[in-house]
């Protein structure tokens, strides 16, 4: 090692630093449109998915687009994030975003509109600590949240500690992730009450009626 | 210069058992016991650590002669930095169901005492050929303790093992303490004590 002084070391650490900066900025270029092409590919397989409309785990991302563009329609709301299948399905799928406990969250929900019930549900991306908040994402818990209806405030479910959950509006939380599963509780209440107008058939008759 | 196999062979038993970086060095404990809930991701973080390990070695050491010494820790740090980085980014970009796996735990493959300490005691005194195998030596004896201890977290905790059921209900019931945090450490700690009887050479602060 040199024993030289600051000029060489500022000299050395810029040089490095350059690199280092060169580096990262072509690794990130040149992975950018791979990195795209997945995040919009499990963009599409989310709203597939909750609209009942899931394609073969190998499909390549043209049968994604392909499918999606047959059988989804978009729905007038905020920033584009409402779905509807075409053949008049009374299901709506809605995109959830936001903060978890570790980092950003997102996923897609549908909403069954005559039974005013959650009908499929699936996080797409998060950050939270593997096997423990991590368990947010996993088929377990969303199937907890399938079927539960929702109430009139738009809340969506009551988190009640493991094993405990009886009545329709309780799910089950998740031991050591209490913080993870009520961020995501958070999440998703607030885009069923956004958009609220596009789910909430009854509101819709009731608001006609007057 | 010729490739001395022989001082290569007793590096490389070394890092992955005389001196194991988690067991015996007690390095990296933090990402060994949050990435261990699960087998799959135990076996990738451990190959997410062997790549940094051998990566910055060489790097290191292909620099050792050029870096003034009062900048070094820095250097290294950029350079751990980058790597991490890369690999983050070729994971995410070409394995996106693995890197969705890890989650954030990748990138805190930065902080990663293996990584600096073998950087500073190994590669900034050795060639890079040997600080490549040193580096390859304690990550996967970095993986080795990871994958003891997955296996038995998971196994207790779930009664299955990569996903698979093993255990059926009505003989083992899961012990969610095996999967949280206090768990870890006790399974940590009972599996370190466990291979330093059976290798009685095991020794701290033994640099090769």
């Amino acid at each position: 090692m040199r024993r030289e002084g600051p000029a060489s070391s500022l000299r050395f650490t810029i040089v490095l630093g350059t690199v280092c900066a060169l580096v990262l900025t072509g690794v990130g270029r040149w992975t950018a449109p791979r990195r795209e092409a997945h995040r919009r590919a499990s963009e599409l397989r989310g709203v597939l998915a909750v609209l009942d409309l899931a394609p073969p785990e190998q499909a390549g991302s043209e049968e994604l687009l392909r499918r999606f563009e047959s059988a989804v329609r978009p729905l007038p709301a905020p920033g584009g994030t409402a779905y509807a299948r075409r053949d008049g399905a009374p299901l709506v799928a809605l995109r959830f975003e936001g903060a978890g406990l570790w980092g950003p969250m997102r996923g897609y929900l549908s909403v069954d509109r005559r039974q005013r019930r959650i009908h499929r549900f699936v996080v797409l991306s998060h950050e939270e600590t593997p096997g423990i908040g991590g368990k947010v994402a996993e088929d377990e818990f969303a199937a907890r949240l399938a079927g539960r209806p929702l109430g009139e405030a738009g809340r969506v479910f009551v988190l009640v500690a493991p094993g405990t959950a009886s009545a329709a509006g309780e799910v089950d939380g998740i031991a050591g992730a209490t913080m993870s599963c009520r961020k995501l509780q958070a999440m998703v209440s607030r885009v069923l009450e956004v958009h609220r107008a596009l789910w909430d058939d009854r509101r819709s008759r009731e608001g006609g009626r007057r | 210069m010729s490739f001395d196999w022989g001082r290569a062979r007793s590096v490389f038993v070394a890092g992955l058992w005389d001196e194991n970086p988690v067991s015996t060095q007690v390095l990296g404990i933090c990402s060994a016991l949050a990435v261990t809930t699960r087998l799959e991701n135990a076996l990738v973080m451990t190959l997410a650590v062997v790549f940094c390990c051998v990566a910055v070695n060489g790097v290191v050491s292909l620099l050792r002669h050029a870096m003034p010494r009062r900048v070094r820790l820095i250097a290294e740090v950029s350079v751990i930095a980058t790597l991490v980085v890369v690999f983050d980014q070729v994971l995410k970009a070409w394995f996106p169901a693995m890197a969705a796996e890890l989650g954030p735990y990748v990138g805190l493959i930065v902080t990663n005492c293996i990584v600096m300490g073998r950087a500073e005691a190994f590669a900034l005194s050795h060639d890079a050929a040997l600080s490549m195998v040193d580096g390859l030596a304690n990550g996967l004896g970095y993986g080795l303790v990871l994958v003891a201890v997955a296996a038995i977290r998971e196994l207790a905790g779930t009664g299955a093992l990569l996903g698979h059921p093993l255990l059926p209900a009505h003989v083992w019931a899961p012990n969610q303490m095996a999967v949280l945090a206090p768990g870890a450490f006790f399974v940590m700690g009972f599996l370190a004590a466990f291979l330093r009887i059976l290798n009685p050479k095991a020794r701290e602060g033994g640099n090769s």
